[in-house]
């Protein structure tokens, strides 16, 4: 599998840790050159600095932010052939009664205008030769959760824009997928679960079985590395009849 | 890319021509040892010969038939990792108030019937050490398009089956995906499209390119290699996270 990205350029948001960060590790193995953007720049010059890559601060939800983000990338490597909108927020859990909209507003914000703000300067680049989108939605982008309300609403958008994109962006070769995990064990989740345990009584052993484990056909929790294979896919070549698709990646869930 | 399925032993109906012949040889040059199964002989035959593999002449519709394939899988080659479900037939279109009810009889037989045959007698050998299969549907199993209703419910029913098998055998580490390619170059969709170019008085090139090439965002068909490729991922552990789902690879059709 060595080199399967060799001589391109890819820049992933939310980079600095998660699946973001395992996909920025794997792209790099395959040959890649990584431009990690993130918020905080702390973990992207972690991650930037372990795989040569380059780390730019940029909140996504910011149009002056993102399009330095991309003039950043093509004067560092003159090129993008891969965008990768991994990116986003779990608000807190609420009932529909309960919703505060500033959490609503802010998952909107990162989720959903962070996507077509990076997609919007991103697409000069990726037209001059050809490229592939990743955007990160969810599980929950097909099946609403309870509790989750902005999240999934949120994450549906990105189905959305995924598809529209993949119709516009077709005729220049670029091709845009999604891809749908259920909940990943990234650190953030492993934290949300604890919390999640600590409030039900349980440990999280239990909470991890009830939670994710029971869950899946395969009883097995995702990994980031499980979703950075199924990024790595979509963007090479493999895939390149692939477009406008959303790939679940989710252990078999009813 | 090479040795993906190194040591693996793979099942492939309809290997002997078309998108399965592609799958065959995609699998044997990522190091997989492969049973060509085929109604046809001679394509079997030759298949199998130019890639060291076995072949079986079965017709995946009759019982005893699928039994005697896997017993010829086992008893060369002690074990069955993965199984591709691609036997399948593309019948003429026809309205539903024209519909031969023989010739829907005989699309439901290879296209259905078929798939759960091969699922049953390849259950106990993959259960051994877990595995993968792969079952062709199309892009037809998510849109039926006019006179192909008899196509449509077979392939629509190959994701059903797809669905439901894979949560029953998620627990013993078998993983069940399928694949829903939209116009792939092969002989027989060149067959398809003369013959339906003679009777309707219209250009081969025309009907190609207002049919297939202009509705899809990437402005293409699709090579049996490129379903090969999918195929690979979903075999192989890049995506062992993926089970009960489904991916279309049809040059971003809306």
């Amino acid at each position: 599998m060595s080199g399967e990205l060799d001589g391109k350029v890819a820049v992933v948001t939310g980079g600095g840790g998660g699946i973001g960060e395992a996909v920025a590790r794997l792209f790099a193995a395959e040959g890649c050159r990584v431009v990690v953007a993130g918020r905080r720049p702390a973990p992207i010059e972690r991650v930037a600095g372990d795989i040569a890559g380059l780390a730019v601060t940029a909140d996504v939800g910011r149009e002056d932010a993102v399009a330095a983000l991309f003039r950043a990338c093509d004067d560092a490597f003159g090129r993008l052939d891969i965008l990768v909108n991994n990116a986003g927020m779990v608000p807190p859990r609420a009932g529909v009664e309960d919703q505060d909209m500033a959490p609503w507003d802010d998952t909107f914000a990162v989720n959903v205008r962070g996507v077509i703000l990076c997609i919007k300067h991103a697409a000069p680049m990726l037209k001059r030769q050809g490229g592939a989108i990743v955007n990160m939605a969810s599980r929950v982008a097909l099946h609403g959760f309870p509790g989750q309300i902005p999240y999934s609403a949120s994450k549906f958008a990105v189905l959305g824009i995924t598809q529209s994109v993949a119709q516009e962006l077709g005729p220049f070769g670029v091709r845009v997928n999604a891809l749908c995990p259920s909940a990943t064990l990234t650190a953030e989740q492993r934290r949300r679960l604890t919390e999640r345990a600590r409030d039900q009584g349980r440990t999280v052993d239990e909470q991890m079985e009830i939670e994710i484990l029971s869950a899946g056909a395969l009883h097995r929790a995702i990994m980031p590395e499980d979703v950075a294979n199924a990024s790595l896919f979509f963007s090479s070549d493999r895939a390149g009849a692939i477009t406008g698709q959303h790939l679940v990646v989710d252990a078999g869930r009813l | 890319m090479a040795g993906q399925l190194d040591g693996k032993v793979a099942v492939v109906t309809g290997g002997g021509a078309g998108i399965g012949e592609a799958i065959c040889r995609g699998f044997a040059a990522v190091g997989c040892r492969v049973v060509v199964a085929d109604r046809e002989a001679d394509w079997a035959a030759s298949v199998a010969h130019d890639i060291a593999g076995l072949a079986v002449t079965a017709d995946v519709t009759s019982e005893s038939q699928v039994a005697t394939l896997f017993k010829a899988c086992d008893k060369v080659y002690g074990r069955l990792d993965v199984l591709v479900n691609n036997a399948g037939v593309v019948p003429s279109q026809v309205t539903a108030e024209d519909m031969d009810m023989a010739e829907w009889d005989q699309v439901i037989a290879i296209n259905v019937r078929g798939v759960i045959l091969c699922t049953k007698y390849g259950i106990p050998l993959l259960k051994r050490a877990g595995g993968a299969i792969v079952n062709m549907s199309s892009r037809v199993g998510y849109h039926g398009t006019p006179m192909q209703s008899h196509y449509a419910a077979s392939k629509f029913a190959v994701r059903g089956i797809t669905e439901s098998v894979a949560h029953e055998v998620g627990p013993l580490g078998i993983r069940v995906n399928s694949l829903c390619p939209g116009t792939v170059e092969t002989e027989k969709l060149h067959e398809r499209v003369a013959n339906r170019a003679k009777t309707s008085g219209r250009l081969v090139e025309e009907i190609m390119e207002t049919t297939f090439i202009k509705p899809a965002a990437l402005r293409r068909t699709i090579a049996p290699d490129e379903i090969s490729q999918a195929a690979i991922f979903l075999a192989t552990d890049a995506s062992s996270a993926i089970t009960g789902t489904h991916l279309k690879i049809d040059a971003g059709r809306p």
